[in-house]
């Protein structure tokens, strides 16, 4: 079906190949999860699959890339697309008409199928991703994630032998991933077509996968099924800073055979290795993960009795009363619409309570213009692109202290510590916008941190990240923790909110769910249930096994063989 | 805080005005436009710019949106007949009245005053800009893109123009939406887009990070719909039946905006004549007409 035969692709202007020495082939009813660290080529991969490369994006390719017998060269895009479909990260990106059915039959359309035909196929494409009785409804009034189904709906229409999934549910709340993965199985259990997904989020469609093809820096460093993965290849996965499931981590680390993808299996495999004591004593408590008296600390964030709605709207945050401690580590977590952002801009100051109070330092903002509090609270958006304007690195680091009016020698040193610190020193005088994704949310963290603000808050940081990048970033915001820097960010993952928050909020519908330790808030199964949250697996695993939960899988898995708790090795 | 993006998606409603075909409707955009740089009397100006009102009742256009159209015109008006007032730089000039006079701050200056020439001339050029913004507003608010995109192609307009030109209307509510961002951005790191000296830095500041969002978005979107096997000028069906269909309708239209053709007619002959390049004593009644109307 799918015969790659790559010996070189260099974009225009760069000396390095983005891709070198790719061969493999892929058959029908396959699911081949491409994976591996930012920047390693995958996206590059999928362009050549679906013929973008060479037919829309320049650059030298050496090699071949054969769909179907027909070399994706010599066929013309446009009837490329009966063969392989494409869905990118971003609805809003892809999306062209107003209305769901003209979305979902524009593909069939321009192969001037019979109408009755085109009919047919949008019925069926939206039968598919469980989008039927949203035909006639405007794209613009559905949610993020039923958007996103209605775009796999407009490629399914075209009814292509291979699938192209790039991260589809990156961008999406938790609900939206949820819907998207449940669409991705259902499809991938058809096994009609292949499937190829490239996917940061490892952990959440490693099932989904028969095969994995790991890339490095350009190249194929992995190409097995899954058993075999993670049998034999965990290492690569720690090398290259790749998330596992945490259910086959903890076997890993445990050293058992099984490689259990579900909560439910891990645990029977689990219950099935482990012996159970004779006399259970209390499970001790999980190891002092993140943890902080914040009583000990004066407040930097008060809120008190806020309500907030948009003109003609209503009411977005409905009394939202919170303290937030000096040093803390924020998570907000919660569905689109649950008020997050909104939230978070009212701790700066741009948007004004209708009702209510936000302090800063215990100084009421209420009446203060955002610029009033530069220099003490910092923002960085969900698009860290938008916060780049400068020609350099350089110049956008030193663009708030320039107009904090500090002094040049002093944004001279406050530039290179930032840099250095986030690891940018290399690119200082790169434009910022030809950075990638997550380069880019770097040179954003560092044109506010330069400012040396005491509140940083952020609005989805890990989104688009891979691991390597979330735990270096979220490692730093620990170290700024350390010197008091309170941190508040809003996030859709799990567990990096477990693993590095001080402190979990869950917003539902402009009111607080939820509020206090990680720990506390995802053992609370009503309220999760309330949500569409999905609490990590280690989470789940020690409330199966009656632990006190624990934060990550290394210590769940210390815990288990030191006999903390009812279970022994 | 009022949510812009919203005020900014094309409405979808099955009305007279919605129906008429797209060609049709840039065809008279168009026309009015040229119309409304033709025409130099202020009450043609002002019967024109009522003629552009009468599409939004027929059209059904909701009141967030009128409410966002009035705002826009308020201040082009405004913006227009301020400018001109001070600045109106023809003679003869009659100042209505003095801002700072010609001894302000010590200085032998021309001082600044509102010229009643430059208040007319004003209101002349805000009511050409409001009637065509009036109009393209219309037929945004009241044509799907798709439909926009084949009827710019059947125009014989390059597919790539064609195609950027869609692209930028489609992504008109986001860019709003990032603009908005992007000076929340430039405010959090102490600096004030909208201080009136920082306008020229305001501009390029704000511009780098808009259009490569836009970039990297309309090269997404170009994926997307050639990932779909849209061609330019190949054939396609629509199953919703033909969009690009002249009814009677939009026959009468177009042939209603070919009343441009005389207009200019009667503008150039009129030019040639006060202007001692060409006269014919039969054409007499043409140049009273464009006298009074034109």
């Amino acid at each position: 079906m799918i015969d790659v035969d790559i010996a070189s692709f260099t974009y225009p202007g760069q000396f390095k190949a983005a891709l070198k020495d790719i061969r493999f082939r892929i058959t029908p009813g396959e699911c081949v999860l491409i994976a591996g660290p930012t920047g390693c080529g995958k996206s590059t991969l999928l362009k050549c699959l679906n013929g973008i490369i060479p037919h829309a994006s320049e650059g030298t390719l050496a090699g071949t890339v054969h769909m179907n017998g027909s070399d994706t060269q010599t066929v013309p895009l446009a009837r490329m697309a009966g063969m392989v479909g494409m869905v990118q990260q971003n609805p809003d990106d892809q999306i062209f008409s107003l209305v769901v059915e003209d979305e979902v039959g524009f593909g069939p359309e321009n192969l001037c199928l019979p109408v009755a035909e085109i009919d047919r196929r949008i019925d069926t494409a939206l039968s598919q991703v469980g989008m039927q009785p949203y035909r006639k409804h405007r794209v613009d009034a559905l949610s993020g994630g039923q958007r996103q189904r209605i775009v796999i709906a407009s490629i399914l229409a075209m009814q292509p032998a291979v699938l192209l999934l790039d991260e589809p549910a990156s961008q999406l709340d938790p609900k939206g991933a949820r819907e998207i993965l449940s669409v991705m199985a259902r499809l991938s259990a058809e096994s009609k077509r292949a499937m190829v997904l490239v996917e940061h989020r490892i952990h959440e469609v490693a099932h989904l996968a028969n095969r994995f093809i790991i890339m490095d820096q350009g190249r194929i460093v992995l190409d097995a099924d899954r058993q075999t993965v993670f049998q034999k290849h965990i290492d690569l996965f720690h090398h290259l800073g790749l998330r596992l499931p945490e259910t086959v981590e903890l076997f890993h680390r445990l050293d058992l055979d099984d490689q259990p993808l579900t909560t439910d299996d891990a645990l029977t495999a689990l219950r099935k290795n482990l012996k159970r004591k004779d006399e259970p004593r209390h499970a001790a408590p999980g190891r002092a993960a993140p943890d902080m008296k914040t009583g000990d600390r004066p407040p930097a964030i008060t809120i008190d009795d806020l309500w907030f709605a948009y003109e003609g709207q209503n009411w977005t945050l409905k009394g939202v009363s919170l303290g937030i401690s000096q040093g803390e580590i924020v998570a907000l977590l919660g569905n689109n619409g649950s008020g997050k952002s909104t939230l978070l801009l009212q701790m700066c100051g741009i948007l004004k309570p209708a009702r209510g109070e936000v302090s800063i330092f215990g100084g009421c903002i209420t009446h203060k213009k955002p610029e009033s509090l530069v220099g003490d609270v910092a923002v960085v958006f969900q698009d860290p692109g938008l916060m780049l304007c400068c020609d350099t690195v350089e110049k956008e680091t030193a663009f708030g202290p320039g107009n904090l009016n500090v002094a040049p020698a002093e944004i001279d040193k406050r530039v290179r510590e930032t840099l250095t610190v986030m690891t940018l020193s290399d690119m200082a005088a790169k434009a910022p916008q030809s950075l990638s994704g997550g380069q880019r949310l770097r040179a954003a963290v560092a044109s506010v941190l330069s400012m040396q603000p005491r509140i940083v808050l952020l609005d989805e940081p890990t989104s688009g990240q891979d691991r390597r990048n979330i735990k270096g970033f979220m490692e730093h915001l620990k170290t700024l923790s350390g010197e008091g820097i309170t941190s508040v960010f809003i996030t859709h993952d799990m567990e990096t909110a477990l693993e590095f928050a001080h402190r979990i909020i869950i917003l539902d519908h402009g009111t607080i769910l939820a509020d206090g330790k990680p720990a506390t808030i995802f053992a609370d199964g009503d309220t999760i249930a309330q949500t569409s949250l999905k609490p990590p697996q280690t989470m789940a695993l020690c409330a199966g096994l009656g632990l006190s939960p624990s934060f990550c899988v290394a210590e769940l898995a210390d815990r288990i063989r030191r006999g903390d708790g009812p279970w022994l090795m | 805080m009022v949510d812009v993006k919203r005020f900014l998606e094309p409405t979808l409603k099955n009305t007279l005005v919605h129906r008429i075909d797209p060609r049709t409707k840039l065809i008279v955009l168009i026309m009015v436009s040229i119309v409304s740089i033709t025409i130099d009397n202020p009450t043609s100006l002002v019967g024109l710019f009522a003629l552009s009102l009468i599409g939004y009742p027929l059209a059904r256009i909701p009141g967030k949106n009128i409410k966002l159209l009035v705002i826009l015109l308020a201040l082009l008006i405004w913006g227009t007949i301020y400018s001109q007032a001070l600045f109106y730089q023809l003679h003869p000039r009659t100042i209505l009245f003095t801002i700072l006079d010609e001894n302000a701050f010590g200085l032998k200056w021309e001082g600044l005053h509102v010229f009643a020439e430059g208040i007319e001339y004003g209101a002349v050029q805000s009511m050409r800009l409001s009637t065509t913004t009036t109009l393209a507003l219309l037929v945004y608010w009241t044509t799907d893109p798709s439909a926009m995109l084949s009827a710019l192609i059947a125009l014989k307009v390059p597919y790539g123009l064609a195609f950027m030109v869609i692209t930028a209307l489609r992504f008109v509510p986001l860019l709003i939406g990032e603009a908005v961002t992007v000076f929340r951005a430039q405010r959090l790191k102490g600096y004030a887009p909208f201080k009136p000296t920082n306008g020229f830095r305001t501009i390029f500041l704000a511009l780098v990070p808009i259009l490569a969002n836009c970039i990297r978005r309309a090269a997404k979107l170009a994926v997307s719909v050639e990932g779909r096997s849209f061609q330019p000028h190949a054939p396609r069906t629509s199953f919703k039946g033909n969009r690009l269909d002249f009814k009677p309708l939009d026959k009468l239209l177009i042939a209603g905006s070919f009343l441009a053709l005389p207009v200019l007619f009667g503008k150039l002959v009129y030019w040639l004549y006060t202007n001692n390049i060409l006269y014919f004593s039969e054409l007499r009644w043409v140049y009273a007409f464009a006298e009074k109307y034109i």
